[in-house]
């Protein structure tokens, strides 16, 4: 079965340099349904930087009463990356595919380092500290780890691809239940029989 | 997965169709004969319905999520959509690409929008064409946003004319309507949003503006909690209301008006207003309906006008459901008296009277000392000082620690029945009948002995009113043990209880003296007050507390600058405070002089007294040596001169009579004099005050006290407005405020000028002149220098010289922060201007032009020697403290250092003594940096850190806090030099000053190494395009610290930054490091 993997278990490199045109990703997104892998591979490199960098820094800087929310962070990477007027409206949903696996590894990446760093040494908070903070509230289970969610996840996609898109939309986007509907081009009632699925599964499977 | 565990899912994904209490049998009917499909689909069912409530209600259709809002798909929109040409796509005002519509208002439509520089998403509002009205309201909205830079109000980042329409830029928000959620909402949910909606309105509202359309539409809650307001439209300050007709309508939204608008002719919305539509959108938010829901909007609006609101149902806590009956109130007068006060109510803040008992005054303290230390030798002693000094405190702290030691203690109280004092205290209740008490007073006697030679402490208080008999038994036993007491006079061997010193009361002030000075000051303001008379010092920190001027934290007292000068232009708490002593007992001479200094209201010398009082200074002092005595005043001395104060109410007199008295205290005060204009305002001499505000305005900006000029002719403008006395005769002092703030050099202080000249009435050309030259400085201090240069050239040249002069600093300052080829032709015209005029004061300003010209242009020691000039010729210490500090800056770029730091010590000194805060954080700022780029400073100063998080100058506090996060590296206090770094990236941030921030991250880099790899890529590819050689240099050579690699990929660049930097200034530290230390750390890491 093919693994998810976060850019850091795939040993890519991210960098800047390699996104400065807008143009590129536009076309690239509206070229998707035609082109192989690898510009999807480009497109969620790019997102995955955007969103990285934004991330971190942003809240690194910010003063603590600023909480950056994904939804926000997703908002201003599909303002940089994309002209709004030239994306296709149907393209939508792969940004969105495309952004919730993003801001997923980010925080898989960043909860692996914190683990890691939490064995050596005490350390300051990084701002991604906040976001993995908003996203166990929001997904509501203290116990449930992002690592093993991140596996558990995995594992759903096997069994039921909707359920696992829309476990990515919401938990990692925030989107509401219609939102994801609209996106996914699906009847609201499937996405929530879906969800409702997903988190008995997920839930199952995590305990 | 197993055939089970598929058909599991199967089932239990079927079943979710079904009522929830038709799910089990129909898996037991599905999953017939697999018992193991069947047990993991009974499973998944148990955790659904365990998890059902958790399961996130954003889906209901009216909730807008924050999500479509960002991405455009708004609904509920508060008005049907207007034909308007769609623009999206278009480009206004050069720089924001217009995206989809988010909104439609009364006024306008509002777009998403990138700004094409930076990519950063914005609102951008158009106005509808046509209607001249509506471009009113939307002057109205730009000049509200201009004029409130108020943290949870929208900011705005530009405005101009689009094909005809104006515009605005605002910050976008991505929240969802208030109250956040769908309501109904239960109160412990609203209860945040409401609180810091009224905070938002309270600092709003302080500036003198009202919203006038607070709905839910307009007041969005992120999704952290945070609250932000929108959509000023209506907002207002007075010039509106002076040029609309009686019978305008304004807009606004019917269900959240309060009733007083909701008929033809209605005034303009108010602070109460406004806190009716509070009401209704939380009566909203409890019910799902608004107060008075109604069929049609008539008929709401006929109920509202004439039905009361029914609270009584609403499920809140009672002290809430009276804040919201009072918000709900019919009349606005019964509405709560400002949203500070709304908040008060709702958050049940304790009286600022508990507070204040946990501070401990430092002379009380020693006093207390005293009386332990006679308790422990078992001796007796005596307290005395006059009424309100603190002596009863003195006694009680005294019986609560000794007490808590274990000894125990009889206080012992004023009473008038022989015997009561001592019988009370002994026994504990009041004697009942002067028999018994008579008895067992002299009973008492051998037991008290008894009792204090065991170690036992009496403590009396108030002896002069303690009964005779008690004072004679008291008077026989003390010999035997520890007698402590307290009276108005005790003999020359007792002790005195007070009053505290000025450097005693600066115990009591937290915060930093550097720059800011809020001990020094602190203590200064409240002894020029209290006198440091216990009572009065308590007196006037409840006032403090009570006006949210001051807090008490870990049992100091917080005030900041603003409050500072606040608190310094209200009347002293005095009559309130003191214990009146006999005023009945005094002679006319002693009323008399009483009265004048009271009406004084401050310190007033001895001869102004006399002359007042019409006595010789002699007797004034005689009997104001009696007033001290029984603490009906209290005096100091300062440099040589006796100053009095009143500390206890004056001696009834006729609103008459103390009219006079201020006006005989006017006369006898010197014009400009502080104090001066109160007393001719109180006096009711209000042709004069204007002229008078205005001297002491022009004396305050000679002497450099530039702060508390600018907040001293703001008040008085403020008194006069509300006195309804602002016309032609209020220009001088508008003058001398506009000239005020732009020397102050604070967006604030411009802000709080332009909102003055506002309810100025007159149709002088002057009045107008100073408007837009106001106008034009602040845009440039905004960030707007091209829409500065454009007001301040559509408007001028003007004729009076002193705004000519003016108007051509504002043209000065957008200026310099304009690209070369725009800048240059106007540089050129302020020159040629000056080269026409003679006038002294023009020459020096254009030297002034002329030396940040070269300092832009690299030319420092040209730079430098302008300033010396200007400080040289300069006739104000304001003037010659400016060009110091000019001077001092420009020094250090010249790597001259110890020159830059003896120019700096003597800017800092100006800048000290004449508490002009952003000239001494200036000045300070060059001399820190000379002192470390010389290496004559190894520590970091941890109180000039601490008070830079007060004073937030732009391009100051960030170079600043960099200097001494250096200088906390070096000294390898990482954890202090990451924490300033920080903090001094935050500042740079504020001001969008990316290299500065960058070059921050570089330091916080090096110290710690916790900044992403990526970050640091992103940095280093960013910062080589800066300008600035150094500070690519410096920034490079710091994260190579950090990431060798990231810097060698920009090794051509470095290299070339080093080489554009002459040899001999190579070795020499610069911000941060020096340009051979970041060559070695390059050459090091590769």
């Amino acid at each position: 079965m093919t693994v998810f993997r976060t850019p850091h278990e795939r040993g890519i490199n991210v960098t800047c340099t390699d996104f400065d045109t807008s143009n590129d990703l536009t076309e690239l997104l509206n070229s998707l349904s035609t082109s192989g892998p690898e510009a999807h591979d480009e497109l969620f490199r790019a997102v995955y930087y955007e969103l990285r960098r934004r991330a971190d820094g942003k809240m690194r800087r910010q003063p603590r009463d600023h909480t950056l929310t994904p939804t926000a962070l997703v908002h201003d990477v599909y303002a940089k990356l994309f002209r709004p007027e030239d994306v296709r409206w149907k393209n939508r949903r792969h940004f969105f595919a495309v952004a919730a696996l993003a801001m997923r590894s980010i925080l898989v990446d960043h909860a692996r380092k914190r683990r890691r760093k939490l064995e050596g040494l005490g350390r300051e908070r990084a701002g991604l500290d906040d976001l993995i903070d908003v996203f166990q509230q929001r997904f509501g289970t203290p116990h449930s780890d992002i690592i093993d969610l991140h596996t558990a996840l995995e594992e759903l996609k096997e069994i039921d691809c909707l359920a696992y898109e829309v476990v990515n939309a919401r938990v990692f986007l925030f989107m509401s239940m219609k939102e994801i509907a609209e996106e996914l081009g699906t009847p609201l009632r499937t996405v929530e029989r879906a969800w409702a699925f997903a988190r008995a599964w997920l839930l199952d499977r995590l305990s | 997965m197993s055939d089970a565990e598929r058909r599991a899912y199967q089932v239990f994904k079927e079943c979710l169709d079904l009522p929830d209490d038709a799910r089990d049998a129909y898996i037991d009917a599905a999953c017939a004969g697999q018992p193991e499909s069947r047990e993991i689909a009974h499973r998944l069912l148990r955790i659904h319905r365990a998890n059902a409530d958790d399961d996130l209600d954003d889906d209901s259709a009216a909730a807008t999520s924050a999500f479509s809002r960002a991405f455009g798909e708004l609904e509920g929109a508060d008005e049907p959509p207007e034909a308007l040409p769609d623009l999206s796509g278009a480009i206004v005002g050069d720089q924001f690409r217009l995206d989809t519509v988010i909104g439609r208002g009364a006024v306008g439509v509002v777009y998403r929008a990138v700004e094409e520089g930076t990519r950063r998403t914005v609102a951008v509002k158009v106005v509808h064409g046509g209607l001249a009205s509506r471009s009113e309201w939307f002057a109205r909205e730009i000049r509200a946003l201009l004029l409130l830079d108020v943290p949870g109000v929208v900011r705005l980042l530009d405005y101009g004319d689009f094909r005809g329409r104006p515009y605005l830029v605002t910050e976008l928000v991505d929240g969802q309507r208030f109250p956040g959620e769908r309501p109904p909402v239960d109160w412990a949910r609203l209860e945040a949003p409401v609180c810091s909606l009224l905070e938002i309105l309270a600092r709003v509202h302080r500036l003198g503006i009202a919203h006038g359309d607070l709905k839910p539409g307009n007041v969005l809650v992120t999704a952290d909690g945070g609250v932000m307001v929108l959509d000023l439209g209506i907002a207002g300050g007075p010039a509106m209301s002076a040029t609309d007709s009686e019978d305008a309508i304004w807009p606004g939204t019917p269900p959240y008006m309060a009733p007083e608008q909701l008929h033809a002719g209605a005034g303009p919305p108010t602070e109460r207003t406004d806190l009716y539509s509070v009401g209704a959108m939380i009566h909203k938010a409890l019910t799902g309906q608004v107060p008075h829901a109604s069929a049609s909007q008539t008929e709401m609006a006929r109920r509202r006008r004439s039905e009361s609101v029914d609270v009584t149902d609403l499920e809140v806590p009672e002290h809430v459901r009276a804040v919201i009956a009072a918000l709900l109130a019919r009349a606005p007068d019964d509405r709560p008296d400002g949203a500070a006060a709304a908040l008060a109510a709702l958050r049940r803040e304790q009286s600022p009277f508990d507070e204040l008992s946990g501070l401990d005054y430092p002379w009380i303290v020693t006093s207390v000392e005293r009386v332990l230390a006679a308790a422990s030798d078992g001796q007796a002693l005596d307290l005395h000082g006059p009424p309100g000094s603190g002596k009863r405190r003195v006694l009680r702290r005294a019986a609560a620690d000794l007490s808590a030691m274990g000894v125990r203690v009889y206080r012992v109280c004023a009473g008038s029945t022989p015997g009561s004092s001592l019988v009370a205290a002994l026994t504990g209740r009041l004697a009942r009948d002067r028999g018994g008490a008579t008895r067992s007073t002299e009973s008492l006697a051998p037991h008290l002995r008894l009792a204090l030679e065991s170690g036992d402490v009496v403590l009396v208080d108030d002896w002069d009113h303690v009964d005779p008999l008690s004072r004679d038994v008291l008077d026989d036993v003390r010999s035997s043990g520890c007698v402590v007491r307290a009276g108005a006079w005790l003999g020359p061997d007792a002790v005195a209880v007070g009053p505290g010193t000025e450097a005693q009361l600066r115990e009591l002030f937290a915060g930093p003296d550097r720059l800011v000075h809020l001990r020094e000051d602190g203590a200064s303001l409240l002894m020029d007050r209290s006198g440091g008379v216990a009572a009065r010092v308590g007196g006037e920190l409840r006032e403090w507390m009570r006006a949210r001027f001051a807090r008490i934290v870990d049992g100091r007292v917080v005030v900041d600058r603003d409050a500072l000068e606040r608190i310094d232009r209200t009347p002293c708490a005095v009559g309130r405070a003191a214990s009146p002593c006999r005023i009945g007992d005094f002679d006319e001479r002693s009323r008399d002089v009483l009265r004048t200094v009271v009406a004084a209201d401050r310190f007033v010398e001895i001869d102004v007294v006399a002359r007042v009082s019409g006595i010789s200074v002699e007797e004034a002092t005689a009997t104001i040596a009696s007033l001290v005595e029984c603490g009906a005043a209290a005096v100091r001395e300062r440099d040589g001169a006796v100053a009095v104060t009143g500390a206890a109410p004056a001696p009834s007199w006729s609103p008459d009579e103390r009219r006079a008295r201020h006006r005989a205290l006017a006369m006898a005060l010197p014009p400009g004099s502080p104090g001066r204009t109160r007393q001719l305002l109180a006096g009711g001499l209000l042709d004069q005050v204007p002229d008078d505000a205005a001297a002491r305005g022009q004396s305050l900006l000679a002497e450099g006290r530039v702060t508390r000029g600018l907040a001293r002719t703001r008040s008085v403008l403020g008194m006069l407005r509300r006195m309804g006395a602002v016309g032609d005769a209020s220009l001088p002092i508008a003058r001398v405020l506009v000239v005020l703030a732009m020397v102050g050099g604070s967006r604030d202080g411009l802000r709080a000028a332009l909102h003055e000249l506002d309810w100025i009435e007159s149709d002088a050309s002057e009045l107008r002149d100073l408007k837009f030259i106001a106008h034009a400085a602040l845009l440039a201090m905004t960030g707007l220098q091209r829409r500065a240069l454009a007001v301040a050239d559509a408007q001028g040249p003007v004729e009076d010289i002193d705004l000519e002069l003016r108007r051509n600093t504002a043209r000065r300052r957008a200026a310099a922060r304009l690209p070369e080829d725009l800048a240059r032709p106007v540089l050129d015209d302020l020159q040629e201007w000056a080269a026409t005029r003679t006038e002294r004061r023009v020459q020096l300003e254009a030297l002034d032009w002329l030396g940040w010209q070269r300092y832009g242009e690299g030319r420092f020691r040209e730079a430098a020697e302008l300033f010396g000039q200007i400080a040289e010729r300069s006739a104000t210490e304001c003037g010659r403290g400016n060009a110091l500090a000019g001077a001092a800056s420009a020094l250090l770029e010249a790597h001259d250092f110890d020159a830059a730091v003896r120019a700096a010590e003597q800017a800092v000194a100006i800048g000290r003594d004449a508490r002009f805060v952003g000239l001494e954080a200036r000045a300070e700022r060059s001399r820190r940096s000379a002192l470390y780029r010389s290496a004559q400073t190894t520590s970091p100063d941890r109180e000039l850190v601490e008070a830079l998080q007060h004073v937030r100058i732009p391009n100051v506090t960030g170079m600043a806090l960099l200097t001494e996060a250096a200088l906390a590296w070096r000294s390898d206090d990482r954890s202090l030099a990451r924490d300033v770094a920080q903090a001094a990236a935050v500042s740079f941030a504020d001001n969008g000053q990316r290299a500065g921030e960058i070059l921050a991250l570089a330091l916080q880099a090096a110290v710690d190494g916790d900044v992403a790899q990526s970050e640091i890529t992103d940095a280093i590819n960013e910062i080589v395009t800066c300008p600035l050689p150094g500070i690519v240099v410096q920034a490079i050579g710091l994260f190579a610290l950090r990431s060798p690699a990231a810097a060698q990929s920009r090794r051509t660049e470095f290299l070339a930054a080093v080489s554009t930097i002459p040899e001999p200034h190579r070795a020499a530290r610069r911000e941060v490091i020096s340009v051979a230390e970041a060559v070695e750390f390059v050459a090091l890491r590769g």
